[in-house]
């Protein structure tokens, strides 16, 4: 289970921090602002080095994703900063399929993302931008697998609620979180 | 490929990733090759848990575990209700239980969770082999379809084994051979001490991790009496575990049950039921932040017993698991 602390365990490190430094990253960059990730990041990867050797080896991508999690939600400049989980605006990627509908779609997503809570946008967007598994994501939260299993399939019938709705009436304040994600990330992408 | 990915909507949301993992710029390479410097090159601190918001001040009474060890049952009589109370009572009339010995450590429970109706697992563990009889598949089965109870014909006795080969260890968190089990220290200190070291980096904090390890050795491992009473006070020593007082279980037994609270931290809120007369932790529920019972397993039966049921061929053949979908 735990990796070998002897000869090697060095350059292990080192390569498991180049093939994980950055979906780190990126985990964080969805959490916090740009430059505050690279920082988080730093902080990630030293809490490892300290507990190399103890951590499975199979583990350890769940276990960094954790630690992430965890700093996030408990330095001061997450609180101050941070913000909810956000959707990539129409423009930030290439267009590949038919225009219009594709626009369509990408609203009526991004309304009911917008309407879904911070505890479901988490548990879904492990899965579809972190590509963890039921037990990895598990891993992350801290939970059972089986409790981790419930967590996406409510997330996940919350979100096809919204997006089946035929007129999607926003709630007070779902626009603005729209207008705040479009503003950050017209923000980030002159940076 | 993750199966997860196969829905449609999760599909969907994939595309709006607003921050997907690319290769890192020449610049960002640069930095993290610093950091990767810095990081091995400077002094390795002892292993830490990340910043997080410390429970211990919510609980200005939380003792410590020299304290704890030294409080003998006749003490519970002043001191007030409280959880520490409920567990170091737990912890000494455990270890007062007689000591058995057998082949194989036998576990009833009935579980319970959204996604399934109430169903049955039985596990016989010994030193060379774990034997399960779970009903867990047809329960959730049964769930999906509607219906009120399981098909038998879809539940199997087999063996378990991990990955390796080897049969499971014991505990949530923390792996716990059957030899481990017998040579764990009994003083509480050193039990604590053993475990904090021997736990993975959870990354949600060393109480949650502890609480999580002993819970889950004190509800299906042969743990000796005397172990039994240093794991209850292990978990009295956990700060912000909380009384929640004398109620009934799944299984209309009376019992005493206590909450550990981790939803602040985004985790989930745990409520043991345990008899305190005799040291047996009989329910575990796992809630959500919301309120939502995620899980709920209730011990039925338990004890040693010589012999385990002959194994069934899998429902799916002989290569493949019952669990899988056929």
């Amino acid at each position: 289970m735990r990796p070998d602390p002897g000869s090697g365990s060095d350059a292990a490190f080192s390569e498991m921090f180049r093939a994980t430094y950055p979906a780190v990253l990126a985990f964080l960059a969805r959490r916090v602002d740009p430059h505050d990730a690279e920082d988080l990041a730093a902080e990630v990867f030293a809490i490892a080095w300290d507990g190399w050797g103890r951590i499975p080896l199979d583990e350890m991508r769940p276990w960094l994703f954790g630690v992430a999690r965890t700093l996030t939600a408990s330095s001061r400049r997450s609180r101050d900063r941070h913000r909810r989980l956000e959707l990539r605006v129409e423009n930030d990627r290439p267009v590949e399929r038919d225009e219009t509908s594709l626009t369509d779609t990408t609203l009526d997503l991004r309304r009911a993302w917008a309407r879904l809570s911070a505890t479901d946008q988490e548990v879904l967007s492990l899965v579809a931008w972190d590509g963890m598994t039921g037990r990895e994501a598990a891993q992350v939260l801290g939970c059972t697998r089986a409790a981790f299993s419930i967590r996406l399939t409510r997330a996940r019938r919350r979100l096809k609620r919204l997006l089946d709705a035929k007129e999607a009436v926003l709630e007070p304040g779902s626009e603005a979180v729209i207008r705040h994600s479009t503003s950050v990330l017209a923000e980030r992408s002159k940076s | 490929m993750n199966r997860l990915m196969n829905d449609p909507v999760l599909k969907q949301l994939a595309e709006l990733d607003p921050a997907p993992v690319r290769p890192l710029t020449r610049t960002q390479e640069l930095r993290a090759d610093a950091l990767l410097h810095r990081i091995m090159t400077g002094p390795r601190r002892p292993a830490r848990a990340p910043r997080q918001a410390s429970r211990i001040g919510r609980r200005a009474a939380a003792a410590g575990l020299t304290v704890l060890a030294a409080i003998g049952a006749t003490v519970f009589a002043t001191m007030p209700a409280s959880a520490e109370r409920v567990l170091l009572e737990a912890a000494e009339n455990a270890a007062r239980q007689p000591a058995v010995t057998s082949e194989y450590w036998y576990v009833r429970s009935q579980v319970k969770d959204p996604q399934t109706i109430p169903y049955q697992r039985e596990i016989w563990r010994s030193k060379e082999r774990s034997v399960l009889r779970d009903e867990q598949s047809a329960a959730f089965r049964a769930a999906q379809e509607g219906k009120e109870a399981l098909d038998p014909e879809l539940v199997r006795v087999e063996e378990i084994t991990n990955q390796d080969g080897v049969v499971p260890p014991f505990g949530d968190g923390v792996s716990v051979t059957w030899e481990q089990l017998e040579r764990l220290p009994t003083d509480p200190v050193r039990l604590k001490q053993w475990l904090t070291d021997n736990l993975p980096e959870s990354g949600h904090g060393k109480d949650w991790a502890l609480w999580e390890a002993t819970a889950s050795l004190l509800q299906e491992s042969p743990a000796s009496p005397e172990l039994r009473r240093a794991l209850w006070e292990v978990a009295a020593s956990i700060p912000g575990i909380e009384l929640l007082g004398k109620t009934t279980d799944s299984a209309s037994r009376t019992v005493t049950a206590v909450e550990a609270d981790f939803s602040d931290q985004g985790l989930e809120r745990f409520v043991l039921m345990l008899n305190p007369g005799d040291g047996t932790l009989l329910e575990t529920r796992i809630f959500d932040a919301d309120g939502t019972l995620l899980y709920r397993a209730t011990v039925l039966e338990w004890g040693p017993q010589n012999t385990a049921p002959e194994l069934e061929e899998p429902l799916c053949g002989t290569a493949t698991s019952s669990h899988a979908s056929c």
